[in-house]
């Protein structure tokens, strides 16, 4: 079943945090505007546009130290939210001004999603209990996607990836790759092959 | 008895007669035969009249020369390598406790081959001040030491950081700016969480052990290294292949 946009577009009178973990954030301000995104009549998540950020602590404690970065910016376009989003107590049925003040340009939230990053028409959503997927691009074109479920992570930003469950960690960027498996020890694979990060 | 006699001096005449043929053949230039082929059991004793050749197709002599023997010098430059990187001690040990020998003998670590010293040392020690400054003057605040070390046991948070440290608001951020600026420590930003990097254990590590080398230094010679006055007394030896020209 294709996922489709609800036709009322809302706007956000309060911020709210949107992902809220403990390596993971989401954060719409006032203004941002938003719809239901439905999937056989249940509604699986937003789209939202305007004023939001995001920021992802894609960092590994390891034995011999941390490991990785913060990355965090300011969200441009539109951006999809997969997940509980209890924000309807913060928000309002946007006038036709602030339409024209939104960032949809004119156009509707139907058109910019499916014509833009995503296409839904063979999506099939199905998250499991807790799990979250956000799907975005950042101010500075890179695109942004973070799955969390349970204890599990996986981001990518751009040409960098992290992924971490537990102690067991995988970050790549343009460096190169680290791994942390059992007992978090590293090791990294570079241009000269596999090492271990030593103390 | 008088048997015994008398089989001796056959035996001497036998072999006086075998000494004056040999003699004889020596001065007509006849060379005695040398055995030929793979070494074997010993060859038959020349007797007076020699064997005839023995009727049959002829013998296909095959030359086979032993492998030259390889000898592998690298156990041997090894072993030496390490008995003498051990030399200086034993010499110390030995001679220290001979009566009537100098107070006290500093022998410095033999150093190793030129061709065999780690390509790296050189440019260890061509590490111009500026750059030990850039490493080390992050380290050089006993609160920054605290927090590298209270880090050590996970990521804190600002306020955690704080109530440790004493120090609160600007005073604090004051001594977590240098430790960031070095790549020592790393702040996320959804929780305002600060770790210690792998740069940071590290240089923390050699913190600790640049104090421990120097307190021990301290303590063995009751000084400090830089003040540490050579006695006349004392014998310097020194083993060292460093090019005079270097």
């Amino acid at each position: 079943m294709n996922i489709v946009t609800d036709d009322i577009v809302r706007v956000l009178e309060e911020p709210i945090r949107l992902v809220d973990e403990e390596r993971s954030l989401v954060q719409l301000q006032p203004g941002c505007h938003w719809v239901s995104l439905m999937q056989e009549g249940e509604r699986i998540g937003i789209a939202f546009v305007g004023p939001s950020s995001f920021a992802v602590d894609a960092i590994a404690e390891t034995r011999m130290g941390a490991i990785g970065q913060s990355i965090s910016g300011q969200l441009q376009g539109v951006q999809l939210y997969f997940g509980d989003a209890n924000i309807e107590s913060v928000s309002r049925v946007a006038s036709d001004e602030e339409m024209n003040q939104s960032g949809l340009n004119g156009k509707s939230f139907e058109e910019l999603v499916n014509n833009g990053l995503f296409t839904f028409k063979k999506w099939d959503m199905k998250l499991s209990l807790n799990s979250v997927v956000f799907l975005g691009i950042d101010e500075s074109n890179a695109k942004i996607l973070l799955l969390l479920s349970d204890d599990k992570i996986v981001f990518t930003h751009g040409n960098h990836i992290f992924i971490m469950k537990g102690q067991k960690m995988l970050t790549l960027n343009d460096q190169g790759v680290v791994l942390t498996g059992y007992r978090g020890v590293p090791f990294y694979i570079g241009k000269h092959g596999i090492q271990r990060i030593f103390e | 008895m008088s048997d015994d006699i008398e089989e001796l001096r056959r035996e001497i005449e036998h072999l006086k007669r075998e000494f004056e043929n040999l003699k004889r053949e020596k001065e007509q230039g006849v060379e005695p035969p040398m055995p030929e082929g793979p070494p074997g059991p010993p060859p038959p004793q020349a007797g007076p009249h020699p064997r005839p050749p023995q009727p049959g197709p002829p013998h296909k002599h095959r030359h086979v020369h032993p492998p030259p023997p390889v000898i592998d010098l690298g156990p041997l430059i090894d072993g030496l390598d390490e008995m003498m990187e051990g030399i200086g001690e034993q010499i110390r040990l030995a001679v220290g406790c001979l009566d009537g020998v100098g107070k006290e003998i500093r022998i410095r670590p033999l150093k190793r081959m030129k061709g065999q010293r780690p390509r790296s040392m050189k440019s260890i020690q061509a590490i111009p001040p500026e750059r030990i400054a850039r490493v080390v003057d992050p380290l050089g605040n006993v609160d920054r030491l605290r927090i590298l070390d209270y880090l050590r046991n996970g990521g804190k948070s600002f306020n955690e950081l704080e109530q440790y440290i004493g120090k609160t608001g600007s005073s604090l951020t004051h001594h977590l700016t240098p430790l960031l600026e070095a790549g020592y420590i790393i702040k996320g930003e959804v929780r305002g969480m600060y770790y210690i990097t792998v740069m940071g254990r590290l240089a923390y590590k050699l913190a600790q052990w640049l104090t421990y080398r120097l307190e021990k230094q301290e303590e063995l010679t009751g000084m400090p290294a830089e003040e540490e006055e050579p006695e006349e007394e004392d014998i310097d030896i020194e083993f060292s292949d460093e090019e005079e020209s270097e």
